[in-house]
This record gives structure tokens, sequence and C-alpha cells, in this order.
């Protein structure tokens, strides 16, 4: 399995890493990084991603605008948007646009660990 | 040799038989195993009908549970649909309602039949504006998990008023049903939580009434139980006061029912019940401005005021009779009531000084003195109050000003106690800035109190004196603190009723000092205002 962390913040795409390093199997997921939208979609184009944890506010390209132009070119990859964003309306936004989960920042490990096997069940 | 032809013929003849018997047994065998292989597949035929038969009765009989399970499962289904108390309704990609909803679905909304409505319509004005989008995501987002889509539902608490102006709040949960790979109809399942909600604000009010009623009875458990009635008398006394006042605010005596509330308002604090202190402020406030003017607005308002103030005490008299008890068993811990006096007092200039950002020290000498009476003991305590507090808001100047004046940057009030003849003498002083009598006969000129054509025959002394008329301040603002004018009249007022005297000198720019003194073994007085008891004390 691949995760792509897509977080402009180094210190959240390594407590990410940590996370699924503490709590997850050896050797069977292996996380990929990207510090932007645009870097992201490069990054899916390169790899297979089976999840990808995508943060919202990010420069280049957005985390919503990512989700977006992904969908717009027919790549179906789950995303689970990991966000400060409170604001129903807007997490509609992102619903509407296609992403499948979200989690409001400040993150806690185990708790993101859970929604990441949460998510690895329903698919399998 | 020759064989006679009729032998050979029949020795031929014989052969052939044999052949033929043997061509039989033959026949007999192959048609035996045949016979044998029919009976044994006749054989299982036979079980195999038997089992089919067994099976097929054992299928009737499921069939039969099966279609038992059925009707009961469609009992109870129809059950649930009219009875649960969760509303249940299914709609499709056109959002019309289903018509086999639950009838409690309905009665939510005060209707019969939901059937062909849409949730906005059937919202209508209570509608959340997102909702249309809300509906659209349930059927086209199908990335979403349920949790996501559960974080963005906006009729998760939805708050209405029913068709009887009832404010209600139903919560409403979504699920999609997926059918051949696609989603077919989303289901809502409504709850009225109208009650849990109530019961939950209910709850948290019960919480922070109960917290407040802790604080009440812990405060009232540090107040000494004599003390405490004397308190409450004195409250039900100004209670009834203001009453009368209210009813007449014309022929009110406001003068004396204002000294009375300050008093009141400064022994609450003094005793550390602060939210009586505050009420009794607001009450003071409201009775001030209605002795000023009338006017509906300001008796509306001392009537409230005064409505909280009776329930307060209501409450916090109730308190101290459940308290009784608890306060019995520790009363072997309890300190002399001369001690506590003079320690309430310390924590009270301490306290003042703090918020005022000054720095006091307060020492009480007591010097062996005997407690006195309860009743003489309330009033000191009265007289007291007010004198730190006014030392404290009034003598003691603030920091910046005593250094630049020279003097120590912490202030100092003495309580000195002694026993002189048949009379217990107590002096308060400071080392604040004194009381500029000009100062005071300038403003009681000013304000009515004093003739001017007096000013100049006054002596200093009898200047002083002029601070124990009520109304009278060199203060523009009043504060929960000090500064109606009134504290000195209370000292006066409480010193008079238990046949005290004061005496007052006054430094300016060095100190001030009171000498009060009242006799050692009062009696008992009446422990209401006024002169009820004229022909009863001798």
């Amino acid at each position: 399995m691949n995760i792509l962390v897509v977080d402009d913040s180094a210190l959240m795409r390594g407590l990410v890493r940590r996370a699924i390093a503490s709590f997850g199997p050896d050797g069977e997921l292996s996380v990929h990084e990207a510090g932007n939208g645009e870097d992201a979609l490069r990054a899916i184009e390169r790899a297979t991603i089976d999840l990808v944890l995508l943060d919202w506010n990010m420069p280049v390209l957005d985390g919503l605008s990512f989700v977006k132009k992904l969908r717009a070119r027919g790549v179906s990859t789950p995303i689970v948007m990991i966000s400060a964003v409170t604001d129903p309306a807007r997490i509609m936004e992102a619903a509407e646009a296609g992403v499948s989960d979200y989690i409001e920042k400040p993150v806690q490990v185990a708790e993101l660990w859970e929604r990441i096997q949460e998510h690895f069940a329903t698919r399998q | 040799m020759t064989v006679p032809p009729a032998l050979e013929l029949y020795e031929q003849e014989l052969t052939a038989l044999r052949r033929q018997v043997a061509e039989l047994e033959q026949e007999k065998a192959a048609l035996r195993a045949e016979l044998d292989s029919h009976e044994s597949q006749h054989e299982l035929l036979e079980n195999l009908v038997y089992g089919l038969e067994k099976e097929q009765e054992r299928s009737r009989q499921q069939v039969d549970a099966a279609r038992m399970a059925v009707a009961t499962l469609t009992r109870q289904h129809d059950d649930i649909l009219q009875h649960v108390r969760q509303g249940i309704l299914t709609f499709g990609r056109d959002l019309r309602i289903d018509p086999g909803h639950s009838r409690a679905a309905a009665e939510l909304f005060g209707r019969s039949e939901l059937g062909g409505l849409t949730l906005p319509l059937l919202l209508g004005e209570h509608a959340p504006l997102s909702l249309p989008r809300y509906l659209k995501l349930l059927f086209d987002a199908t990335a979403a998990s349920p949790r996501l889509l559960e974080r963005v539902n906006p009729l998760r608490a939805h708050r209405f008023h029913d068709a009887t102006g009832r404010e209600r709040v139903v919560a409403f949960t979504f699920a999609r049903i997926v059918r051949g790979g696609a989603i077919d109809k989303v289901m809502a399942v409504l709850e009225d939580s109208t009650e849990l909600d109530r019961m939950g604000r209910a709850l948290e009010q019960k919480k922070r009434e109960q917290w407040q009623k802790l604080e009440r009875a812990s405060q009232i458990m540090a107040v000494p139980a004599p003390v405490f009635r004397d308190f409450v008398n004195d409250a039900r006394a100004i209670e009834h006061a203001l009453g009368s006042a209210l009813a007449a605010p014309a022929q009110a005596s406001w003068e004396d029912d204002l000294r009375q509330l300050h008093a009141l308002k400064g022994n609450a604090r003094a005793l550390g019940l602060d939210e009586l202190a505050q009420r009794t402020h607001e009450l003071e406030e409201a009775a001030q401005a209605l002795s000023e003017r009338v006017s509906d607005a300001r008796r509306a308002l001392l009537e409230d005021q005064l409505a909280v103030f009776k329930s307060m005490l209501d409450d916090g008299d109730e308190l101290f009779r459940h308290l009784t008890g608890l306060r019995k068993s520790l009363a072997s811990s309890q300190e002399d009531p001369l001690d506590e006096l003079l320690h309430s007092l310390e924590n009270l200039a301490e306290r003042e000084a703090r918020e005022l950002d000054k720095r006091v020290s307060m020492v009480c000498a007591r010097n062996g003195v005997a407690a006195p009476s309860d009743q003489s003991l309330y009033r000191l305590r009265s007289a007291l109050v007010q004198l730190v507090r006014n030392a404290v808001h009034h003598g003691i100047e603030d920091r910046h000003s005593r250094v630049s004046a020279g003097k120590r940057e912490l202030g100092s009030i003495r309580i000195e106690l002694h026993s002189d003849g048949g009379r217990l003498v107590v002096t308060c002083s400071d080392d604040g800035c004194g009381i500029d009598a000009t100062a005071l006969v300038e403003r009681a000129v000013q304000q009515g109190l004093l003739d001017p054509n007096d000013m100049n025959r006054l002596e200093a002394s009898d200047a002083l004196r002029l601070i124990f008329q009520p109304g009278l301040t060199t203060r523009s603002e009043a504060s929960l603190g000090a500064g109606r004018g009134m504290g000195m009249a209370v000292v006066a007022d409480a010193l008079a009723t238990v046949h005290g005297q004061i005496e007052v000198r006054s430094e300016p720019g060095m100190g001030t000092e009171f000498r009060l003194s009242i006799p050692a073994a009062a009696g008992d007085e009446p422990s209401t205002r006024g002169g009820l008891n004229e022909h009863l004390g001798g």
C-alpha cells in the first residue's frame, strides 16, 4: 500500500510518517510526500497511490483545487483531507469535489492511524 | 465304424440343446444380473424418493417457518413504522418522500402524510440554506464516507417552532441505500431530541445552580451563626422597609433605608458573602435611583432587584438552617467571636487593598479584652467594617502618592482594643492622608447640609464630625467598595444602637484616628431598627 502525504509543512508530513511508522505493520505501507498540489499530481503520475492524506491550505496548488484537478482527470484514488477548516459549508465543498473523509486539525496520531486503518478495511 | 444316423442326429441335437441350455444359462445369468441391478436401482430409487420426500417435508417446514418469519417481520416492520418514536422516511433522487414512512416521522411535523413532499418543502422557512446542496451530495458524492456526510449534515440538530409555537429539536441522520452498485435511495432517521436538548440545558443550569449553592454554603459556613442571624434580621428589616418605600415612594425615609443598605452591603462583604454584597449593591443603586426621581422604570428596577434579593436571602436562610447541624458538629473548632471579627477585618483590608492596588498592613491588638454580647459585637462589626474600608479607600493613599509624600509605600491600619471602666474602647487608626476638614465644610455647604453663616464659626473637631452626616462624600462615584458618603453615617447609626460613642481626630497628611466606645455589657438591645422597645428597657 502506498500512501501519499500532501502538506506544505514538513512537520506535519513527519507527524503522519511517524503515525504510520509507529502504528502500521512493518514494510506493508510506504509513505510518499509532496509539498503542494502540483507536486502531488506529479507523484500520482509516477507511482500507484492507494490513499492520499491531503492538507487544504498550501502554496502553488491548494488541497481543494488538487482534488478537482485529480477528479477531472478521472482518477478516483481515495482522499482524506486533514485541515483546520471547520466551516461546514467549506467542508461540504470538499465533499462535493470528491473527498472521502475529513479529519480536523489538530490531529491526534492514534486517531489518524485509526482512520487510515478504517479506510483500508472498507476497501477490502 | 459307422454310427447309426439316428444316434448321430440325436447327439447333434443334444449338443445343440446343450449349447442352447448354456446360452439360456448365460442369458439367465445376464437377466439375473440385470434383475439384481434393477433391484438395487429400485432400492436406490426408493431411498431417493424417501429422501426426497423427507427433504420436501423439511423444505415445507422451512418454507412455513420462513413464511411465518416474514409475516412476523412484516408485522414488526409495520409496528416499527407505526409505533417507533423515531421517524423513518426514504426518498429517491427526485427527493420526493416515499409514502411508506413511519407515522412518527409525520407526527414530528404535525402532519398525517409526508409522501410526495421534499424535505425543503416540509421544513419550509426553517430549512437550512445548505439543505438542497446536502441532499444532492447524498446522491452524488459517492466517495464521501458516512462520517464526512454526517460532519456536514445541516439537520443534525434541526431547531424549529411547531404549529403551537413550541420550540422543538429534531435530529436527522441520513444513510444511503445502495442497490446494484448505485445509490438508490436515502433513508432518514428522525429523532425528537427536544426533550433531550431541554434536559441537556436544564442539566447545565442545574449544575450552575448547584455550584452557586455550594459556594454560598461555603461562604455562610464561614460566618458565625449568631452573626449570620443578625445579618439576616437586618436584611429582612431592609427588605420590608424597601417594600413599603416602593408602595409609597414619596413618604419613604430614603435616607434611613439607604444607610441601612450601605451597612448591610459592608457587612456582607466583610463576612465574605460576596454574592449578597453584590446583590445589596445593586439594590442600593436601584433604591438610590428611585429616591432621586420617581418613575415607572425606576420603580420596576427596584422591584426586580428586591425580588432577586429576597430570593437570595431565602436561599441563604434555608441553607443556613440546613447547615446548623453541620455547624454544631464543627462548633468545638470555632474560634472566639471577637477573634473571628478581627480576622475578618484583616481579610477585608487585604482584599480591598488588593483590588485598589494599594499596599496595606493591618495590625489588630485585642489586649485580652473579653468578647461583648452578640448584639454589641454585630454592631461593632458594622462600624469597624465601614471604618476599615474607609481607611483603605480614602485614608491610605495610592503607592505613588505615598512615596512622593516621603512615606513608606506600605500603608498601616491599626485596631486596638482595651477596657476602660465599664466600657470597651476600640481605636482604629491609619497613617493615610487624613481628612481635609476645609473640603468637608465646603462640600457640606454646597449640599445644603450646613448654613454658610456657620461655616467660619465651626471648630476643627466639630468640622470633622460632619463626616457622620449621611450623603456627604468628597468622591463623585459610588462603587461596591465605597463612595456614597454613607459609610460614616452607618458607623454613627451602629454605635447609637448599642449606646456607643465615637470620636475622630485627624492630622492632614499624617492620618486619622477613630475612637469608639461601647458599654462592655450592652444587655439585650432591640435587634430591629427604630425605637420599638422604648418602654421595655427599664
